[in-house]
């Protein structure tokens, strides 16, 4: 007669998915056939040592991991223009442009909302030599007579004749 | 500019094609999500955890450079397990699987181990912490004689006890190569682990 091993059927499909009538079969073979008990042991330490090992198997990313994979990326895949690539230098002067349009931005606001410093009429900006001084200094030019005010334009004229 | 909170509650989809036009800040929040899932399935392949840290790294910058792809019909966190184990795969194929472990090659500690394993009727049960790692460590040796897939199929299977149909999802192979490869790891494995048991349980009975 010929003897059917079930290492076959241990091999095949692993002790764990044996259905119940499959394992008897396998166990009550094994009670008679020397190598297949042999094999039957063997398949079953092996099951229980890979299960261990599954229990002790463990591992978990470090802190901070996934800055350390972005960095890489970055170093990687992220372009890399040349020294002298207007684009380069456009791109590093992004900070410098906008700190230029905040100043300029801040002297506008000041400009057109800070009040001035001399905002009312003031005389003195006025030459203190000239004759339209001389007149305007006077309350008014209707406070003083023809002759006066004659007087009073000829006068620097005279002056600068004389000069 | 968006707030971090808002990120933290936005969804897979919209992460993804923010992160694809290039915000910076999308991509963190997808690295920062799905991490922990990434690094757990670099770590089947990897015992160091600097290796699986740079695995995981590399399983990043991947997905990246290929979020222009993904189009939402899966789950986010699917589609970066494939390329998780994909990477992986291609990580160790350049490195020679290790040659088959033999018990003279195994630690004081695995020896003694597996000693007592065999004389308490290989109970793998209620084992001390320190038990654990050595059993751990010693399935580790046995692993990497294996090709990287076979390796992690059968942690998936047998350790995890994934069904293949989950492992198809996982890894975008068809289930007959599931199946196909599953047969030969499992037998693969299952001698690997018999000849160290035969012999030493070879060795106890001269001792």
């Amino acid at each position: 007669m010929k003897v059917v091993h079930v290492t076959e059927i241990i091999d095949g499909k692993g002790l764990g998915a044996l259905a119940d009538s499959e394992l008897e079969l396998v166990e009550v073979h094994a009670a008679e056939c020397a190598d297949c008990a042999e094999a039957l042991f063997a398949a079953r330490f092996t099951q229980g040592l890979l299960r261990v090992h599954a229990e002790t198997v463990t591992a978990e990313p470090p802190a901070f991991f996934e800055t350390r994979v972005l960095a890489t990326i970055r170093e990687k895949y992220v372009e890399r223009l040349p020294f002298w690539s207007f684009r380069r230098w456009w791109q590093a002067s992004y900070g410098m442009v906008g700190a230029m349009v905040l100043i300029a931005a801040v002297l506008g606001m000041l400009t057109l909302f800070a009040p001035a410093a001399n905002d009312q009429g003031d005389m003195s900006s006025y030459s203190l030599y000239s004759t339209e001084a001389d007149v305007l200094n006077k309350r008014s030019a209707r406070d003083l007579s023809r002759e006066q005010l004659l007087e009073v334009i000829y006068s620097g004229k005279k002056d600068q004749g004389k000069r | 500019m968006r707030l971090a909170d808002e990120y933290g509650t936005m969804s897979e989809i919209d992460l993804a094609r923010q992160a694809a036009g290039g915000d910076e800040s999308a991509f963190a929040e997808i690295v920062k999500r799905f991490s922990p899932r990434v690094f757990s399935y670099s770590a089947r392949f990897f015992k160091r955890h600097s290796l699986v840290e740079e695995a995981a790294q590399e399983v990043f910058l991947k997905a990246y450079t290929q979020l222009a792809n993904y189009e939402g019909r899966g789950s986010l966190e699917g589609w970066l397990t494939r390329i998780t184990v994909t990477t992986c795969i291609n990580i160790l194929r350049s490195t020679k699987p290790q040659s088959e472990l033999t018990v003279s090659e195994l630690s004081d500690d695995e020896s003694e181990w597996l000693e007592e394993r065999l004389m308490n009727a290989a109970s793998l049960d209620h084992q001390t912490h320190e038990d654990k790692l050595i059993a751990a460590d010693l399935v580790w040796r046995v692993l990497e004689t294996l090709p990287p897939d076979e390796s992690f199929l059968i942690q998936m299977l047998e350790g995890e006890g994934a069904t293949v149909k989950e492992v198809a999802r996982m890894t975008g192979w068809s289930e007959a190569k599931i199946k196909t490869k599953a047969f030969r790891v499992r037998r693969r494995m299952r001698e690997s682990i018999q000849k160290l048991l035969n012999a030493k349980d070879g060795r106890l009975r001269k001792g």
